[in-house]
């Protein structure tokens, strides 16, 4: 039973330490093959991920963990409510870690969400959602809207 | 160690509020308050209030300057007194107590109403105002400027407050009111000028109907126009970029406004200066390509106006290309005839710059007719090299449009060469001729091949669905007008339906995982109380557990005579007698579970049916009778009085079917 609470020690790049369980850290892919290289016996630096953002990783694959034997609509009610808690900063250092860390449920997830936020709006909404700059001049943009039209023409 | 010149609108930011100003112009009141005497920190608050088209019905113009003198370090960012604190000192600036800035400030108002009333000209601004402007500001520096903008549409309320360090001192802000005013003689009167780093996107925030041109301008140069828009979304919420104190106070005013319910609703979304930074579009593109893939294609492609970064990226899309005409456009003809060339070239653009290596689906719902066969023959060979998973054509004619001159599209050989037939998993074709043989080339090309459905397509007569490999797990042939025979030799099939009128041969050999039964044949013989066929012949015994048969309908006026007859207990029990007859001569199934009985009217034959069934299924959970007619029936007309007849005895052999079920059996109406 030894191996099952070995910890596995994760440095964020602000320099906050987490000790987790072996069990929890290999819901991420990349820890995974760590371990099984042999490699994360000593502390895993991890870049461009902050101490907030890993918790809330940590968090997530905490809850993967012990919701094992629940019910999967029990899971995804989980999930939903884990995601919603979440504004739009956190959502993408989300996504960036989840994809560095290779956690697929967590990335599914996340971009499921930016998914949702983005359906049903209309590009000028999205614009403002995401703070995207138009960077179309009005000839260009108009133009893109032209060969698309079906796409921007017709609700259903 | 501090000096306030707020000038504020005299009651609210209320509709009412607006047409009192523009009735009575001297409301503009120009309100100071002087804490301590010595003005080391002094702030100049302009709201410029711009009449605006009944849609916007108010655009606010803050302007707050800080003015640092060398001795300043205390407290650079004392709080703005919030409305009410303004309106006290209403009657201090009224009694004339005004100093020297608060009568500098309330000239830029004037200047600026100036400037945006629509009735006044801009060049009526008395040259002495200018002057005052200049004197107060010369030797001042303003290291930074917060400008707010807040629009308040007719409903909702748009805040927008932006922190902008470009204007390095208060003179730049006259400067470029002067360019406005310049600006005016040429451009339409009711522009709204604006802020320095507001980014173009808050120009479609603030898209209005009959919206007024609106011109930014960043130093004292026009850098961006927009007019003629025609949006007319309102909008609730607030974006702004300065997280200091001034910006706050300036917010904790707005939400005196909302608790006065003169503002709907005001939220307050971020409050961190970097929350106006573009994150999502600084992700890797293979993340955003993923996240739309998880959108319809439809909404992937709006996302292609976004920005440049965004442009191609639909482009990556490897979900389901569904080309499907909405629903709006499928019921106006018309339009959709109007629209259709425009249609067919924007598919196939988009499929000829498609770069993904993989498509899941290829969906094309239209109507489309031999015309096009170019066009779709080029779809369809581009969506087989990217490995097309499921290909769906539903080339549906419009009601009034009955292919006129023109036959269906006529599914050829030519893709048979093609390799990636191969992984095709689903295919389905409606509206498109297809000839048998084409079918079971597909079915002997695709070793995938789970899915086939075929319908309205008058090619075919006979099909012949065998064998020993074929994955094929569902099949669904409906109103093929010419079909004779159906021959299935399929190991693998569980889902099995036909539907359509014609007399038609059906023959269903080593079908072990057939389950799924759902039938609808002509069945003239079933109406009649002496029933040839009860259960179509071909259907296995040993392993079926869904059955859902569809009972072609006969007239109602035919029901009708009968109905009378009917609700009369010794005749139902001769029907009841009659389907146990049938029973004792038919193998049991003893796997079935459920029976759905689509068209049930009630007539002699129904009952029979349904009473029999229940008998040859001893395991069975529930017969589900099912009311609705089949879309395709219509019969003769019948009174309200004669309805209510045929109710009355569908009522009452639902009633004698219930009294007299076998044991276990459950009836269930719908």
């Amino acid at each position: 039973m030894a191996s099952t609470l070995k910890k596995i020690i994760l440095k964020s790049c602000d320099g906050k330490i987490l000790e987790v369980e072996e069990a929890v850290a290999v819901q991420s892919q990349m820890i995974k093959n760590m371990i099984e290289d042999d490699c994360a016996n000593e502390e895993i630096p991890l870049p461009d991920i902050t101490g907030e953002i890993l918790s809330m990783i940590i968090e997530y694959c905490k809850m993967h963990v012990d919701g094992e034997n629940n019910s999967n609509n029990e899971l995804i009610a989980r999930d939903a409510d884990f995601i919603t808690r979440v504004d739009l900063n956190t959502l993408y250092y989300l996504i960036v870690a989840a994809n560095f860390l290779n956690v697929k449920s967590l990335l599914d997830l996340t971009c499921q969400r930016v998914a949702d936020i983005i359906k049903g709006k209309s590009p000028e909404e999205i614009r403002l959602t995401f703070n995207i700059k138009n960077d179309f001049t009005p000839e260009e943009e108009e133009e893109i809207r032209k060969k698309n039209a079906w796409a921007f023409d017709y609700k259903d | 160690m501090l000096s306030f010149h707020i000038d504020i609108v005299p009651k609210s930011f209320s509709t009412n509020c607006v047409e009192k100003i523009d009735n009575n112009s001297h409301n503009m009141l120009s309100i100071s308050n002087v804490t301590p005497s010595s003005l080391s920190h002094s702030y100049n608050t302009w709201i410029f209030r711009v009449r605006r088209t009944s849609f916007i019905r108010t655009f606010t113009f803050f302007a707050i300057s800080r003015k640092f003198s060398s001795d300043s370090n205390s407290d650079p960012y004392p709080d703005i007194p919030g409305p009410e604190s303004c309106l006290k000192s209403k009657s201090e600036s009224e009694t004339g107590k005004k100093d020297q800035k608060s009568v500098v400030s309330h000239n830029i108002i004037t200047k600026t109403k100036n400037l945006v009333d629509d009735k006044k000209s801009a060049t009526t601004i008395p040259k002495s105002t200018r002057r005052g402007c200049r004197s107060d500001t010369k030797g001042n520096s303003f290291p930074d400027i917060f400008i707010a903008i807040l629009c308040f549409s007719f409903k909702c309320s748009m805040l927008r407050l932006l922190e902008t360090h470009s204007w390095k001192t208060s003179k730049e802000l006259e400067k470029a009111i002067q360019v406005y005013q310049n600006a005016k003689d040429r451009l339409p009167h009711r522009a709204v000028k604006l802020d320095i780093s507001i980014e173009r996107d808050l120009a479609y925030g603030l898209k209005v109907r009959e919206c007024p041109q609106v011109l930014f301008l960043r130093g004292n140069r026009i850098v961006y126009t927009e007019r003629g828009w025609h949006y007319t979304k309102c909008w609730d919420f607030i974006c702004f970029k300065a997280g200091k104190p001034q910006a706050s106070s300036l917010l904790k005013m707005m939400e005196t406004y909302t608790r006065r319910g003169e503002v709907d609703s005001v939220k307050h979304e971020q409050e961190h200066d970097d929350n106006l930074i573009d994150r999502i579009s600084g992700l890797p593109e293979d993340l955003l390509v993923r996240i739309l893939c998880l959108l319809s294609l439809k909404e992937a492609l709006q996302t292609c106006v976004l920005s440049r970064k965004w442009r191609d990226l639909c482009l990556f899309f490897s979900g389901s290309l569904n080309f499907g005409a909405s629903k709006t456009l499928m019921s106006d003809p018309k339009k959709l005839l109007k629209e259709r060339d425009g249609f067919v070239a924007s598919i196939t653009r988009f499929l000829n710059l498609h770069r993904a290596g993989t498509i899941d689906e290829l969906r094309v719902c239209f109507d489309l007719n031999l015309q096009h066969r170019r066009s779709i023959e080029e779809w369809i060979e581009i969506a087989l090299t990217k490995k097309v998973k499921s290909l769906e054509l539903d080339l549906e004619p419009c009601r009034t449009n009955h292919r006129r001159g023109s036959g269906n599209y006529r599914f050829g050989w030519k893709f048979f060469k093609s390799s990636g037939i191969r992984f095709l998993i689903s295919l389905c074709l409606k509206h498109v001729d297809v000839s048998g043989q084409i079918l079971e080339s597909f079915l002997s090309n695709c070793p995938l091949l789970e899915t086939l459905h075929v319908s309205h397509t008058k090619q075919l007569t006979h099909i012949n669905v065998c064998g020993s490999s074929l994955r094929l797990k569902h099949l669904h042939i409906s109103f093929c007008k010419c079909i004779k025979s159906i021959e299935v030799y399929a190991t693998n099939l569980v889902t099995f339906e036909y539907r359509g009128s014609r007399c038609v041969n059906i023959d269903l050999k080593c079908v072990p995982q057939l389950c799924d039964v759902s039938y609808n044949g002509q069945w003239e013989s079933i109406r009649v109380f002496h029933l040839y066929e009860p259960v179509p012949s071909f259907l296995p015994t040993s392993q079926l557990v869904n059955l859902s048969l569809h009972i072609s309908y006969l007239p109602l006026m035919l029901y009708a005579v009968e109905a009378h007859r009917l609700i009369d207990e010794k005749y139902f029990q001769s029907i009841i007698k009659e389907g146990h007859r049938l029973s004792l001569e038919h193998e049991k199934h003893m796997m079935l579970r459920e029976v759905e009985i689509v068209g049930f009217v009630g007539a002699a034959g129904d009952n029979v049916l349904v009473y029999f069934l229940s008998l040859i299924a001893p395991n069975l959970d529930s017969i589900v009778i099912n009311r609705c007619l089949p879309r395709w029936c219509c019969g003769a007309p019948i009174n309200k009085r004669k309805i209510k007849v045929l109710e009355d005895a569908r009522m009452f052999a639902y009633d004698m079917l219930s009294a007299n079920r076998p044991k276990g059996a459950k009836f269930l109406l719908l």
